[in-house]
Protein backbone atom coordinates (compact mmCIF):
# COMPACT_ATOMS: atom_id res chain seq x y z
CA UNK A 1 0.00 0.00 0.00
CA UNK A 2 1.54 3.33 -0.99
CA UNK A 3 1.09 6.65 0.77
CA UNK A 4 -1.45 7.96 -1.76
CA UNK A 5 -3.60 4.90 -1.23
CA UNK A 6 -3.36 5.34 2.50
CA UNK A 7 -4.35 9.01 2.19
CA UNK A 8 -7.36 7.96 0.14
CA UNK A 9 -8.23 5.43 2.83
CA UNK A 10 -7.93 8.18 5.45
CA UNK A 11 -10.31 10.39 3.46
CA UNK A 12 -12.84 7.55 3.36
CA UNK A 13 -12.36 7.03 7.10
CA UNK A 14 -12.88 10.75 7.67
CA UNK A 15 -16.06 10.67 5.59
CA UNK A 16 -17.25 7.81 7.77
CA UNK A 17 -16.36 9.47 11.07
CA UNK A 18 -17.25 13.06 10.17
CA UNK A 19 -19.70 12.93 7.24
CA UNK A 20 -20.68 16.58 7.70
CA UNK A 21 -17.09 17.87 7.41
CA UNK A 22 -16.56 17.47 3.66
CA UNK A 23 -15.05 20.97 3.70
CA UNK A 24 -11.78 19.74 5.25
CA UNK A 25 -11.46 16.42 3.39
CA UNK A 26 -9.34 17.87 0.59
CA UNK A 27 -6.85 19.05 3.21
CA UNK A 28 -6.06 15.53 4.38
CA UNK A 29 -2.45 15.60 3.26
CA UNK A 30 0.82 14.57 4.87
CA UNK A 31 1.56 17.98 6.39
CA UNK A 32 -1.78 18.41 8.19
CA UNK A 33 -2.29 17.93 11.91
CA UNK A 34 -5.51 16.40 13.20
CA UNK A 35 -6.35 19.61 15.02
CA UNK A 36 -5.96 21.52 11.71
CA UNK A 37 -8.65 19.25 10.34
CA UNK A 38 -10.87 19.53 13.42
CA UNK A 39 -10.40 15.83 14.13
CA UNK A 40 -10.60 15.09 17.86
CA UNK A 41 -8.96 12.07 19.46
CA UNK A 42 -12.35 10.37 19.64
CA UNK A 43 -12.94 10.97 15.92
CA UNK A 44 -9.45 9.67 15.20
CA UNK A 45 -10.37 6.52 17.12
CA UNK A 46 -13.44 6.16 14.92
CA UNK A 47 -11.36 6.70 11.77
CA UNK A 48 -8.92 4.07 12.99
CA UNK A 49 -11.81 1.65 13.56
CA UNK A 50 -12.94 2.16 9.97
CA UNK A 51 -9.42 1.49 8.65
CA UNK A 52 -9.00 -1.56 10.87
CA UNK A 53 -12.17 -3.04 9.39
CA UNK A 54 -11.09 -2.17 5.85
CA UNK A 55 -7.63 -3.69 5.96
CA UNK A 56 -8.14 -6.31 8.66
CA UNK A 57 -5.65 -5.12 11.28
CA UNK A 58 -5.82 -4.04 14.90
CA UNK A 59 -3.79 -0.99 15.93
CA UNK A 60 -2.45 -1.05 19.49
CA UNK A 61 -4.32 1.38 21.78
CA UNK A 62 -1.18 3.17 22.92
CA UNK A 63 -0.05 3.92 19.37
CA UNK A 64 -3.52 5.04 18.40
CA UNK A 65 -3.69 7.43 21.34
CA UNK A 66 -0.48 9.12 20.19
CA UNK A 67 -1.64 10.03 16.69
CA UNK A 68 -1.50 13.78 16.23
CA UNK A 69 -1.14 14.24 12.50
CA UNK A 70 -2.01 12.77 9.12
CA UNK A 71 1.59 11.58 8.70
CA UNK A 72 1.35 9.74 12.07
CA UNK A 73 -1.77 8.03 10.77
CA UNK A 74 -0.13 7.12 7.46
CA UNK A 75 2.90 5.71 9.26
CA UNK A 76 0.70 3.59 11.51
CA UNK A 77 -1.35 2.22 8.60
CA UNK A 78 1.81 1.55 6.55
CA UNK A 79 3.39 -0.29 9.47
CA UNK A 80 0.42 -2.50 10.26
CA UNK A 81 -0.77 -3.10 6.70
CA UNK A 82 2.72 -4.41 5.91
CA UNK A 83 2.25 -7.01 8.64
CA UNK A 84 -0.80 -8.49 6.92
CA UNK A 85 0.46 -8.13 3.34
CA UNK A 86 0.85 -11.46 1.52
CA UNK B 1 -40.37 -6.70 43.67
CA UNK B 2 -37.87 -4.51 41.90
CA UNK B 3 -36.67 -0.96 41.52
CA UNK B 4 -36.96 0.97 38.27
CA UNK B 5 -34.64 3.94 38.81
CA UNK B 6 -35.14 5.54 35.40
CA UNK B 7 -34.13 2.65 33.23
CA UNK B 8 -34.76 -1.04 32.98
CA UNK B 9 -36.20 -2.70 36.06
CA UNK B 10 -33.48 -3.63 38.54
CA UNK B 11 -33.95 -6.99 40.22
CA UNK B 12 -33.42 -7.60 43.92
CA UNK B 13 -30.28 -9.59 43.15
CA UNK B 14 -28.77 -6.69 41.22
CA UNK B 15 -29.84 -4.19 43.85
CA UNK B 16 -27.95 -6.28 46.38
CA UNK B 17 -24.87 -6.41 44.11
CA UNK B 18 -24.90 -2.62 43.75
CA UNK B 19 -25.32 -2.25 47.49
CA UNK B 20 -22.34 -4.58 48.13
CA UNK B 21 -20.22 -2.55 45.72
CA UNK B 22 -21.14 0.57 47.61
CA UNK B 23 -20.33 -1.03 50.97
CA UNK B 24 -16.92 -1.98 49.63
CA UNK B 25 -16.35 1.60 48.39
CA UNK B 26 -17.60 3.04 51.67
CA UNK B 27 -15.50 0.73 53.82
CA UNK B 28 -12.34 1.69 51.98
CA UNK B 29 -13.24 5.38 52.07
CA UNK B 30 -13.87 5.33 55.83
CA UNK B 31 -10.80 3.32 56.73
CA UNK B 32 -8.20 4.64 54.29
CA UNK B 33 -9.31 7.77 52.52
CA UNK B 34 -10.89 10.17 55.01
CA UNK B 35 -9.10 13.50 55.25
CA UNK B 36 -9.70 16.89 56.83
CA UNK B 37 -9.30 20.05 54.73
CA UNK B 38 -7.73 21.88 57.67
CA UNK B 39 -5.56 19.17 59.19
CA UNK B 40 -4.29 17.18 56.21
CA UNK B 41 -2.93 20.02 54.09
CA UNK B 42 0.22 21.82 55.32
CA UNK B 43 -1.29 25.30 55.07
CA UNK B 44 1.50 26.81 57.21
CA UNK B 45 3.90 26.18 54.31
CA UNK B 46 1.80 28.20 51.86
CA UNK B 47 4.18 30.51 50.02
CA UNK B 48 2.59 33.55 48.40
CA UNK B 49 5.78 34.10 46.41
CA UNK B 50 4.86 31.03 44.37
CA UNK B 51 1.60 32.61 43.18
CA UNK B 52 0.97 32.84 39.46
CA UNK B 53 -2.14 33.81 37.52
CA UNK B 54 -2.01 30.45 35.71
CA UNK B 55 -2.20 28.74 39.10
CA UNK B 56 -5.20 30.91 40.00
CA UNK B 57 -7.01 30.11 36.76
CA UNK B 58 -6.48 26.38 37.24
CA UNK B 59 -7.69 26.37 40.85
CA UNK B 60 -10.61 28.67 40.12
CA UNK B 61 -11.71 26.52 37.16
CA UNK B 62 -11.51 23.30 39.18
CA UNK B 63 -13.40 24.98 42.00
CA UNK B 64 -16.03 26.22 39.55
CA UNK B 65 -16.69 22.69 38.32
CA UNK B 66 -16.86 21.33 41.88
CA UNK B 67 -19.25 24.11 42.91
CA UNK B 68 -22.02 22.41 40.96
CA UNK B 69 -22.20 19.71 43.64
CA UNK B 70 -25.78 20.75 44.54
CA UNK B 71 -26.89 20.19 40.92
CA UNK B 72 -24.88 16.99 40.47
CA UNK B 73 -26.34 15.41 43.56
CA UNK B 74 -29.91 16.73 43.14
CA UNK B 75 -30.07 15.47 39.56
CA UNK B 76 -28.29 12.24 40.43
CA UNK B 77 -30.80 11.42 43.15
CA UNK B 78 -33.63 11.79 40.64
CA UNK B 79 -32.35 8.81 38.67
CA UNK B 80 -30.91 6.65 41.44
CA UNK B 81 -32.91 7.30 44.61
CA UNK B 82 -34.66 3.94 44.49
CA UNK B 83 -31.38 2.01 44.49
CA UNK B 84 -29.87 2.25 47.92
CA UNK B 85 -26.33 1.32 46.87
CA UNK B 86 -26.26 3.89 44.10
CA UNK B 87 -28.10 6.65 45.96
CA UNK B 88 -25.86 6.26 49.00
CA UNK B 89 -22.84 6.45 46.74
CA UNK B 90 -24.28 9.68 45.33
CA UNK B 91 -24.48 11.09 48.85
CA UNK B 92 -20.94 10.01 49.77
CA UNK B 93 -19.64 11.23 46.43
CA UNK B 94 -21.28 14.63 46.98
CA UNK B 95 -19.64 14.92 50.40
CA UNK B 96 -16.20 14.12 48.98
CA UNK B 97 -16.57 16.45 45.99
CA UNK B 98 -17.78 19.22 48.27
CA UNK B 99 -14.47 19.05 50.14
CA UNK B 100 -12.63 19.52 46.86
CA UNK B 101 -14.42 22.84 46.32
CA UNK B 102 -13.55 23.83 49.90
CA UNK B 103 -9.81 23.29 49.52
CA UNK B 104 -9.65 25.02 46.15
CA UNK B 105 -11.48 28.02 47.59
CA UNK B 106 -9.27 28.03 50.69
CA UNK B 107 -6.09 27.98 48.63
CA UNK B 108 -7.32 30.77 46.35
CA UNK B 109 -8.21 33.08 49.23
CA UNK B 110 -5.48 32.18 51.75
CA UNK B 111 -2.79 32.62 49.10
CA UNK B 112 -4.20 35.96 47.99
CA UNK B 113 -4.63 34.67 44.45
CA UNK B 114 -8.23 35.85 44.78
CA UNK B 115 -9.88 38.09 47.36
CA UNK B 116 -13.03 36.85 49.07
CA UNK B 117 -15.04 39.35 47.03
CA UNK B 118 -13.48 38.17 43.78
CA UNK B 119 -14.32 34.62 44.74
CA UNK B 120 -17.91 35.54 45.61
CA UNK B 121 -18.26 37.24 42.21
CA UNK B 122 -17.06 34.01 40.61
CA UNK B 123 -19.44 31.98 42.76
CA UNK B 124 -22.33 34.20 41.59
CA UNK B 125 -21.42 33.48 37.98
CA UNK B 126 -21.28 29.77 38.68
CA UNK B 127 -24.59 29.58 40.52
CA UNK B 128 -26.33 31.66 37.84
CA UNK B 129 -26.24 28.53 35.69
CA UNK B 130 -27.56 25.04 36.34
CA UNK B 131 -26.04 21.69 35.52
CA UNK B 132 -28.54 19.20 34.15
CA UNK B 133 -28.14 15.51 33.36
CA UNK B 134 -26.29 15.09 30.07
CA UNK B 135 -27.90 11.67 29.56
CA UNK B 136 -31.38 10.39 30.38
CA UNK B 137 -30.79 7.03 31.99
CA UNK B 138 -28.99 5.76 35.06
CA UNK B 139 -26.88 3.38 32.98
CA UNK B 140 -25.72 6.14 30.64
CA UNK B 141 -24.85 8.24 33.67
CA UNK B 142 -22.76 5.36 35.03
CA UNK B 143 -20.83 5.33 31.73
CA UNK B 144 -20.47 9.10 31.95
CA UNK B 145 -19.26 8.88 35.55
CA UNK B 146 -16.67 6.25 34.68
CA UNK B 147 -15.16 8.45 31.96
CA UNK B 148 -15.56 11.81 33.66
CA UNK B 149 -14.10 10.76 37.01
CA UNK B 150 -11.13 9.16 35.27
CA UNK B 151 -10.51 12.34 33.26
CA UNK B 152 -10.74 14.47 36.41
CA UNK B 153 -8.33 12.13 38.18
CA UNK B 154 -5.83 12.57 35.33
CA UNK B 155 -6.11 16.36 35.47
CA UNK B 156 -5.57 16.45 39.25
CA UNK B 157 -2.78 13.89 39.12
CA UNK B 158 -0.86 15.96 36.59
CA UNK B 159 -1.26 18.98 38.89
CA UNK B 160 0.09 16.96 41.80
CA UNK B 161 3.13 15.91 39.76
CA UNK B 162 3.71 19.49 38.63
CA UNK B 163 3.65 20.90 42.15
CA UNK B 164 5.80 18.08 43.50
CA UNK B 165 8.46 19.06 40.98
CA UNK B 166 8.09 22.73 41.90
CA UNK B 167 8.42 21.94 45.62
CA UNK B 168 4.98 23.36 46.46
CA UNK B 169 4.09 20.95 49.27
CA UNK B 170 0.71 22.57 49.93
CA UNK B 171 -0.62 22.09 46.41
CA UNK B 172 1.04 18.71 45.89
CA UNK B 173 -0.66 17.39 49.05
CA UNK B 174 -3.96 19.06 48.11
CA UNK B 175 -3.91 17.46 44.67
CA UNK B 176 -2.82 14.12 46.13
CA UNK B 177 -5.96 14.07 48.28
CA UNK B 178 -8.43 15.18 45.64
CA UNK B 179 -6.96 12.98 42.89
CA UNK B 180 -7.10 9.93 45.17
CA UNK B 181 -10.81 10.59 45.73
CA UNK B 182 -11.42 10.93 42.00
CA UNK B 183 -9.61 7.64 41.33
CA UNK B 184 -11.86 5.93 43.88
CA UNK B 185 -14.97 7.40 42.25
CA UNK B 186 -13.84 6.27 38.80
CA UNK B 187 -13.24 2.77 40.17
CA UNK B 188 -16.73 2.59 41.67
CA UNK B 189 -18.36 3.65 38.41
CA UNK B 190 -16.26 1.13 36.47
CA UNK B 191 -17.42 -1.65 38.78
CA UNK B 192 -21.06 -0.58 38.41
CA UNK B 193 -20.56 -0.54 34.66
CA UNK B 194 -19.25 -4.09 34.75
CA UNK B 195 -22.39 -5.16 36.62
CA UNK B 196 -24.47 -3.52 33.90
CA UNK B 197 -22.54 -5.47 31.25
CA UNK B 198 -23.19 -8.71 33.12
CA UNK B 199 -26.90 -7.94 33.05
CA UNK B 200 -27.29 -6.57 29.49
CA UNK B 201 -24.17 -6.72 27.31
CA UNK B 202 -25.61 -5.26 24.10
CA UNK B 203 -27.59 -2.45 25.69
CA UNK B 204 -24.75 -1.39 27.95
CA UNK B 205 -22.29 -1.46 25.07
CA UNK B 206 -24.51 0.86 23.06
CA UNK B 207 -24.76 3.22 26.01
CA UNK B 208 -20.99 3.23 26.43
CA UNK B 209 -20.59 4.01 22.73
CA UNK B 210 -23.16 6.80 22.94
CA UNK B 211 -21.40 8.39 25.90
CA UNK B 212 -17.81 7.99 24.68
CA UNK B 213 -18.58 9.62 21.32
CA UNK B 214 -20.50 12.55 22.75
CA UNK B 215 -18.57 13.11 25.99
CA UNK B 216 -17.83 16.62 27.22
CA UNK B 217 -16.51 17.60 30.64
CA UNK B 218 -19.16 19.11 32.94
CA UNK B 219 -17.55 22.55 33.09
CA UNK B 220 -17.51 23.04 29.33
CA UNK B 221 -20.77 24.98 29.09
CA UNK B 222 -20.94 26.21 32.67
CA UNK B 223 -17.68 27.72 33.91
CA UNK B 224 -17.23 31.28 32.60
CA UNK B 225 -14.78 31.54 29.67
CA UNK B 226 -14.10 27.81 29.83
CA UNK B 227 -12.54 27.65 26.35
CA UNK B 228 -10.19 30.52 27.23
CA UNK B 229 -9.28 28.80 30.49
CA UNK B 230 -8.47 25.59 28.61
CA UNK B 231 -5.57 27.42 26.97
CA UNK B 232 -3.89 27.51 30.40
CA UNK B 233 -1.70 24.47 30.87
CA UNK B 234 -3.17 22.03 33.37
CA UNK B 235 -6.82 23.06 33.14
CA UNK B 236 -7.55 20.11 30.86
CA UNK B 237 -5.87 17.04 29.41
CA UNK B 238 -5.01 16.27 25.82
CA UNK B 239 -7.22 14.09 23.69
CA UNK B 240 -4.52 11.44 23.52
CA UNK B 241 -4.24 11.32 27.32
CA UNK B 242 -8.02 11.07 27.54
CA UNK B 243 -8.06 8.12 25.17
CA UNK B 244 -5.00 6.36 26.56
CA UNK B 245 -5.72 6.77 30.26
CA UNK B 246 -9.50 7.20 30.59
CA UNK B 247 -11.31 5.56 27.67
CA UNK B 248 -9.10 2.60 26.77
CA UNK B 249 -8.57 1.39 30.37
CA UNK B 250 -12.33 1.51 30.94
CA UNK B 251 -12.94 -0.54 27.78
CA UNK B 252 -10.30 -3.07 28.83
CA UNK B 253 -11.80 -3.31 32.32
CA UNK B 254 -15.25 -4.20 31.00
CA UNK B 255 -13.81 -6.42 28.25
CA UNK B 256 -14.87 -4.39 25.22
CA UNK B 257 -12.74 -3.99 22.10
CA UNK B 258 -12.69 -0.83 20.03
CA UNK B 259 -14.26 -2.64 17.07
CA UNK B 260 -17.14 -3.77 19.31
CA UNK B 261 -17.52 -0.17 20.44
CA UNK B 262 -17.65 1.04 16.82
CA UNK B 263 -20.28 -1.52 15.89
CA UNK B 264 -22.36 -0.51 18.90
CA UNK B 265 -22.12 3.13 17.90
CA UNK B 266 -23.47 2.32 14.43
CA UNK B 267 -26.30 0.24 15.90
CA UNK B 268 -27.21 3.06 18.25
CA UNK B 269 -27.15 5.63 15.44
CA UNK B 270 -29.42 3.44 13.32
CA UNK B 271 -32.18 3.79 15.89
CA UNK B 272 -34.35 6.91 16.40
CA UNK B 273 -32.80 9.47 18.75
CA UNK B 274 -33.60 9.14 22.45
CA UNK B 275 -35.19 12.15 24.16
CA UNK B 276 -32.73 14.36 26.01
CA UNK B 277 -32.58 14.25 29.78
CA UNK B 278 -35.18 16.46 31.40
CA UNK B 279 -35.16 16.57 35.20
CA UNK B 280 -38.82 17.61 35.37
CA UNK B 281 -39.78 14.76 33.09
CA UNK B 282 -37.65 12.39 35.14
CA UNK B 283 -39.21 13.57 38.39
CA UNK B 284 -42.67 13.06 36.94
CA UNK B 285 -41.71 9.67 35.51
CA UNK B 286 -40.44 8.51 38.87
CA UNK B 287 -43.54 9.84 40.58
CA UNK B 288 -45.80 7.99 38.16
CA UNK B 289 -43.76 4.82 38.57
CA UNK B 290 -44.03 5.03 42.35
CA UNK B 291 -47.78 5.66 42.15
CA UNK B 292 -48.20 2.61 39.93
CA UNK B 293 -46.22 0.45 42.28
CA UNK B 294 -48.05 1.77 45.32
CA UNK B 295 -51.33 0.98 43.59
CA UNK B 296 -50.14 -2.56 42.85
CA UNK B 297 -48.89 -3.00 46.41
CA UNK B 298 -52.18 -1.55 47.67
CA UNK B 299 -54.24 -3.98 45.59
CA UNK B 300 -52.10 -6.90 46.69
CA UNK B 301 -52.58 -5.83 50.30
CA UNK B 302 -56.35 -5.59 49.83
Amino acid sequence: VNDQEILQLLRSAHEFAQPDRADVRAFIEMGATLSDLGVTSISAMEMAGFIEDEIGVQFPDDELANIGSVSDFVKLVRQYSAKVAP
Amino acid sequence: VSSRANGPVVSRARREEIYREYMSFFDRAERQRRWHPEDDIPWSKLDRAANTEEMAICLETFCGVELYVPDYTANGFVINRELMGHAWFQAAWGYEESKHALVFREYLTRSGLRTVHQFLDFEDQIFAKHWTLPYATRREMICYGAVQEAATYLIYRSQREKYEKLGNSVLSQLFFLVSRDEAAHAGFYRRLLKLEFEHDWEGTLEDVAGVVFSFVMPGTHLVPDFQVRLAVEGVGISGSEFLAHAVFPMLRYVGVSRSQLMRAKRQREARPAQPAADPEFLQQALGVERSKRNAIVGRAGA
